[in-house]
């Protein structure tokens, strides 16, 4: 075990997988010479040399292109956005190439790649800037959505979504960079479409991903304290969603909350909702709850994005609310 | 393409109105209630089977709607009327019995019949008729539950009715049916009252209706109107019944009740006084050749009185058990109809709740109903020794038409020996 930040684990998974397989590579804005906006990168051009750590043009739509051609050579391309905010220019590339190709080439070419960076509300970057993309890119078939709470998971997800033969959008948080918990040692791989229970609970479960899981486990705490024993439970990855766990929790704690950092409408929140109700109807003893990002542009105001987005004080009212304590 | 309407009795307006769906076709009367019952189909009515005022079966065909006027609806009218024969004779469908075990008997007053569910003469195909006392909008007439509480309560037999939801509006939640006490079945447990702060806030309100209670409501000021009643009180010595039962209870199977023995002693008794198991009808007392003995079952909000048919003609036994069965049925809402309408004789009894004596409405057309107390010690006089035994009183209350003071007397006299000398109820 070694006390790691995301960002730090992030790196540690590109640098292992880059050297298990040298057809992996890493492309993007300012991620060889400046070491990535983030630092996620930190290194790996003095490692591994320009041929595997590409600097690129500002250019969405043109290195994500690029990277589709590569995987159907036979590379297997990590990119990264500088934010997801950016990977709305390079959306038909994504959407209508990556997670087409293998079907419209009639199972002739997988296409390998990882669309990586950060995505949601970033401190003050105001409305075009703190996109949640989750759920839109966990609407089209043919690709998997994926995004870590921490840096164990950080990890042993980008491990195996690099080791996929599909491709894969995997969501980080700005905000999250920094959180730092011990991550164990070794080549251990978090499989794709496998959620985890981060605290075990029986009143209410408290489902949650990327950096809202933080803000769940602040919650949880707060509400132990009221004699509220809540279960986290982190999908990881967003689409597949891990039913089977999600099932094994709503049964025990026959409550739900939901909370995602995306805006409230067509969220991957309702889904989750809509498979509940449709698999677990008959263990709810309250209508699911979702705690989600309210439906107005990110205001350039602290105060205000503080209200826009969910926040510890609503996930608590919200788990009150299914267990019929307010 | 003729449409069958399939239902009870019309009083419908003339043959060749075209009726539009929504119209309201008929009144359906039920020994509780009456219903519109309106069309959903539309049509004009081109031939009305049931007469009104008659008597109709569920799914018999009562009347046929076509399309125009002039269609020739004799081939399919032919076929209608086979079917609806066939159809006709066959029982509403009963529901299954709950397996799981209920809480003992618990009996209050008494009322006829019982108005347990909204009247509905359907079987399980024909058209749902909606009560004209009953037009509130859905959501407000839906009880309200979580489906878990749903799930919970189905499996542990008890009726959400029952259950007081502390949920948002009303909603009945898995806390309240796990928290759910049915009416306790001993007086000590009910006895035990609450204390200053433990008490719920006292309030005014209005608490509307429920089908039940306004059956209850509407039938029990109709006897007490319209029927002269006078009531006769006997003691009953227990000793040699409760001896009996002490005896049962070594054997195998479940416990036999004192309500079981006294229905049981009560089909006795009307077996030998028919004058007593009878009914006032206007013109002519009828005197029934079957004795069924209806017993009352307390359910929240409202009464039930299930019926042991041919109670003279079964063994202890299977009166007891017949009663489990039908007080659980009763419990969760699933008695049949036959299951509760038409008993000769009522049995009501307070006796658990530590009652000494009282006296039950009669229930119409029945002209009898037995009210029991409990069981307590008493002092008498033996030879002029004072001596303890225990005693349960008994009171008739009968209908002066059809029953005579001497009648009441002597029927209580029969059932004050069958009851002390039990061992008659074995043979």
């Amino acid at each position: 075990m070694a006390l790691m930040s995301i960002r730090d684990a992030l790196n540690l998974a590109l640098k292992e997988e880059m050297t298990r397989d040298e057809k992996v590579f890493l492309l993007g804005e300012e991620v060889a010479e400046f070491n990535g906006a983030y630092k996620v990168s930190k290194g790996l051009l003095d490692h591994f040399g320009p041929k595997r750590i590409i600097d690129t043009p500002i250019s969405e739509s043109g290195f994500a292109g690029l990277a589709v051609g590569a995987a159907m050579m036979g590379l297997r391309p990590v990119v990264e956005f500088m934010s997801f905010n950016f990977s709305l220019v390079a959306m038909d590339q994504i959407i209508s190439n990556a997670s087409k190709m293998l079907y419209m080439s009639g199972g002739l070419f997988n296409i390998p790649i990882v669309f990586r960076g950060p995505n949601g509300a970033g401190p003050r970057v105001s409305s075009q800037h703190s996109h949640n993309m989750e759920s839109v890119y966990s609407h089209f078939p043919g690709i998997y959505v994926m995004s870590p709470s921490c840096p164990a998971d950080a990890k042993g997800m980008l491990k195996a979504a690099i080791r996929c033969d599909d491709p894969v959008v995997f969501l980080e948080n700005e905000l999250n960079y920094n959180l730092t918990e011990e991550v164990p040692e070794g080549d251990i791989v978090v499989p794709i479409g496998k959620g985890d229970i981060k605290r075990s609970g029986k009143d209410v479960t408290i489902i949650a991903w990327s950096r809202m899981m933080t803000l769940a486990k602040q919650a949880a705490e707060e509400l132990a304290k009221d004699g509220i024993d809540a279960e986290l439970l982190d999908p990881r990855t967003l689409k597949p969603l891990d039913m089977h766990l999600i099932a094994e929790s709503v049964r025990k704690t026959n409550r739900v909350v939901l909370v995602e950092e995306g805006h409230f409408f067509a969220g991957v929140g309702a889904q989750i909702a809509d498979s509940i109700y449709s698999e677990l109807f008959d263990y709810l003893d309250s209508p699911v709850i979702r705690v989600a990002q309210s439906e107005n542009p990110m205001p350039y105001a602290a105060n205000l994005e503080a209200a826009t987005l969910p926040s510890v004080e609503k996930i608590i009212h919200a788990a009150k609310q299914v267990l019929y304590r307010n | 393409m003729p449409i069958s309407i399939l239902m009870p009795s019309l009083s419908p307006t003339m043959e060749e109105d075209f009726i539009k769906q929504g119209t309201m076709l008929c009144s359906v009367e039920t020994d509780k209630t009456t219903v519109d019952y309106e069309s959903m189909d539309e049509g004009f009515l081109r031939k009305i089977v049931a007469a009104q005022g008659t008597p109709a079966k569920v799914n018999q065909l009562i009347a046929v709607l076509a399309d125009k006027k002039d269609e020739d609806i004799s081939e399919y009218l032919k076929k209608a009327l086979e079917k609806s024969q066939k159809l006709g004779g066959a029982k509403a469908v009963v529901p299954t019995v709950a397996t799981t075990p209920l809480p003992p008997i618990t009996s209050v007053g008494a009322t006829r019949g019982s108005p347990l569910q909204t009247a509905t003469p359907a079987g399980n195909s024909a058209p749902i008729p909606r009560s004209s006392d009953d037009r509130r909008t859905g959501d407000e007439r839906r009880s309200k539950s979580s489906p878990l509480a749903r799930k919970i309560a189905a499996e542990s037999g008890i009726s959400l009715e029952a259950v007081q939801g502390t949920g948002p509006s009303g909603r009945v939640v898995r806390r309240d049916v796990e928290g759910y006490k049915p009416v306790p079945a001993s007086a000590g447990d009910e006895a035990r009252p609450q204390f200053g702060s433990q008490l719920p806030p006292a309030v005014t309100q209005d608490v509307p209706l429920s089908m039940m209670r306004k059956t209850i409501a509407r039938r029990l000021l109709e006897s007490t109107q319209q029927t002269p009643v006078f009531s006769v009180t006997m003691k009953v010595e227990t000793g040699p019944l409760e001896q009996m039962r002490s005896q049962l209870k070594r054997g195998p199977g479940h416990k036999i009740s004192v309500n079981d023995i006294v229905i049981k002693a009560s089909a006795f008794a009307l077996r030998r006084h028919a004058d007593v198991n009878a009914s006032f009808q206007g013109d002519f007392i009828r005197q029934f050749g079957n004795v069924d003995v209806g017993f009352a079952v307390s359910l929240a909000g409202g009464l039930i009185t299930p019926i042991v048919k041919s109670a003279d003609q079964k063994a202890l036994w299977t009166i007891s058990s017949e009663v489990k069965a039908l007080v659980a049925k009763a419990k969760i809402g699933k008695l049949a109809p036959e299951e509760y309408q038409g008993g000769t004789f009522t049995v009501s009894n307070l006796g658990m709740y530590g009652v000494d004596e009282f006296t039950a409405i009669v229930n119409p057309p029945q002209s009898a109903i037995l009210s029991i107390g409990g069981i307590q010690p008493e002092v008498y006089l033996d030879g002029g020794i004072p001596k303890e035994r225990s005693i349960m009183k008994i009171t008739l209350n009968a209908d002066h038409r059809v029953i005579d003071g001497a009648l009441a007397a002597q029927f209580l006299s029969t059932l004050k020996s069958a009851l002390e000398n039990p061992v008659w109820l074995l043979l």
